[in-house]
């Protein structure tokens, strides 16, 4: 065999081993009923909104609002990348709290109230505008990463928006009234580019008269 | 600029400096493209739907992967392999616009026009018209994150820009490419095989396109259906702001950068400065103006 036959042989493994090397770091096989059981497949969000309103919000983990508040305040950005949750490249991140609190105000769009603790902080339950996403984010009940599209994702969102504002609202506000001693439960978003702005507003998620 | 730096106390801070230039990195790598494309004398008017093609092909493969019921076989892609895939698609449309071009001797205007469209409508299909979003914290590194103090997006466009350079001054294809947008009769008298440097030139500006593709899918997690419109002609702006001659064989990358650059600055500015939408467009409209008449002043002169 002449050297440049050697030369071409050589040639050729190399750009081989590559494409092998290139294909190996940049695909994987998989069972395809494998794979479809791992991943969500078709699914209602309304099944999934009222089944976390029924059966998950109670046993939903939380802080106590007053201690959020306190934590916020010492070193936020910390405390909020550690602790809270967020949806891909977002600088918005969410959490649930709950707290005793006491109404002061019932205004157009919120509840205002103050925390039934030594800081009696002012915060606001939404009662008109809800927004799903807080909930969704907070509450970690859907991965975005599970979905084929974000039609789906932001179905769940409307879902939960509409369970809130059919079924969790209106009895309450039904009999709310200045100097009431409440507990609630809801999700919170705090936006790190504009820190430091009050008072918090609660998308609620339990609400109950003491 | 100057107007902008006195009036705004944001426009002159390290923060907006590494804003706009990572706004402007996706403008680099398709501008630099541009700038070969214009070289040899052509225009390649589909980098944006290439660039949104790319990008959503990247997406795609990475979040959903492909499935072959028939061998129960679900083939998924690394975040290498995807970038890798979204590249050799840009690459392979570019190639398709050079091949179309030399072949069939239709003018770079039709063909990249058609290509235009073409990739617009592969992306709504390939997307369905819905964002492909949640591609995970290591795809999302490439547009959001940052290595030794600096954004990804301006080391990958500042590696495009200098791979670049080596390629128009130190290797032979460089100086081809400036002989064929110089005289082109004359280039193929000397031998030269015009249509491979042409399809070449190309398939690199869908390359370049591709990896603008991945960096705007990363920097937005989520591939958008409309992404990338009307990108080139911001990347034909900021060539021929650069000192890019449209008739061909005169101009340089740093050029480029220089006029991407420019654009990006009063893109930051106007902002800054809360010049209204419509008036921005009119603005950078007359830049561009302005920049051709004094290249064509200048080189009338010399001439």
């Amino acid at each position: 065999m002449d050297l440049i036959k050697m030369e071409k042989i050589i040639k050729y493994i190399i750009i081989t081993t590559i494409i092998g090397l290139i294909g190996y770091n940049a695909i994987y096989f998989q069972s395809l009923k494998e794979r479809k059981n791992t991943v969500i497949s078709v699914f209602d969000p309304n099944v999934l909104a009222k089944d976390f309103i029924q059966n998950k919000i109670i046993e939903l983990p939380s802080m106590k609002a007053g201690e959020f508040l306190m934590s916020l305040k010492k070193d936020s950005l910390k405390f909020i990348t550690e602790n809270g949750k967020k949806l891909g490249i977002s600088t918005d991140y969410y959490f649930i709290v709950e707290s005793n609190a006491v109404i002061q105000a019932i205004q157009e769009e919120n509840i205002l109230i103050t925390l039934d603790d030594k800081s009696a902080v002012e915060m606001l339950i939404a009662t008109d505008f809800i927004f799903g996403n807080t909930v969704r984010e907070a509450s970690g009940i859907a991965n975005i990463g599970d979905f084929q599209n974000t039609m789906d994702f932001n179905n769940i969102s409307i879902a939960l928006n509409d369970k809130i504002r059919s079924e969790i609202i209106p009895p309450f506000v039904e009999k709310a009234e200045k100097g009431n001693k409440i507990y609630f439960k809801g999700a919170i978003k705090v936006d790190t580019k504009k820190l430091g702005t009050t008072p918090f507003r609660i998308v609620p998620l339990i609400l109950t008269f003491l | 600029m100057y107007s902008a730096g006195c009036t705004s106390d944001k426009f002159m801070t390290s923060e907006n400096g590494w804003n706009i230039m990572q706004q402007i990195s996706v403008n680099v790598c398709i501008s630099v493209g541009m700038t070969l494309v214009i070289l040899t004398k052509g225009i390649d008017l589909s980098v944006g739907s290439i660039l949104a093609f790319s990008g959503a092909v990247a997406a795609g493969l990475l979040k959903n992967g492909i499935e072959i019921p028939g061998l129960d076989l679900y083939i998924g892609f690394t975040v290498f392999g995807a970038i890798l895939m979204g590249i050799i698609i840009g690459g392979s449309l570019g190639f398709f616009n050079g091949w179309m071009i030399t072949k069939f001797k239709v003018a770079p205007f039709v063909v990249t026009l058609a290509m235009l469209t073409m990739a617009r409508g592969a992306t709504m299909l390939w997307t369905g018209g819905f964002p492909i979003t949640g591609l995970g914290d290591h795809f999302a590194f490439i547009g959001t994150g940052w290595f030794l103090g600096i954004p990804m997006p301006v080391w990958i466009s500042a590696i495009a820009v200098i791979l670049a350079i080596i390629l128009l001054t130190k290797t032979k294809f460089g100086r081809y490419i400036y002989a064929v947008g110089g005289n082109e009769s004359a280039a193929r008298l000397s031998g030269l095989n015009i249509n491979k440097i042409k399809i070449w030139v190309y398939a690199l500006s869908g390359i370049l396109a591709a990896v603008g593709g991945i960096i705007l899918t990363s920097r937005l997690d989520s591939a958008q259906p409309n992404a990338g419109l009307s990108y080139e002609l911001d990347s034909i702006a900021a060539v021929v702001i650069g000192g890019t001659s449209l008739s061909g064989g005169r101009g340089s990358i740093i050029g480029t950068v220089q006029g991407a650059l420019i654009i990006g600055v009063l893109n930051s500015g106007l902002v800054l400065l809360n010049v209204s939408p419509f008036w921005q467009q009119i603005i950078k409209g007359l830049v561009i103006l302005i920049a051709v008449i004094l290249d064509r002043v200048n080189h009338d002169n010399k001439d």
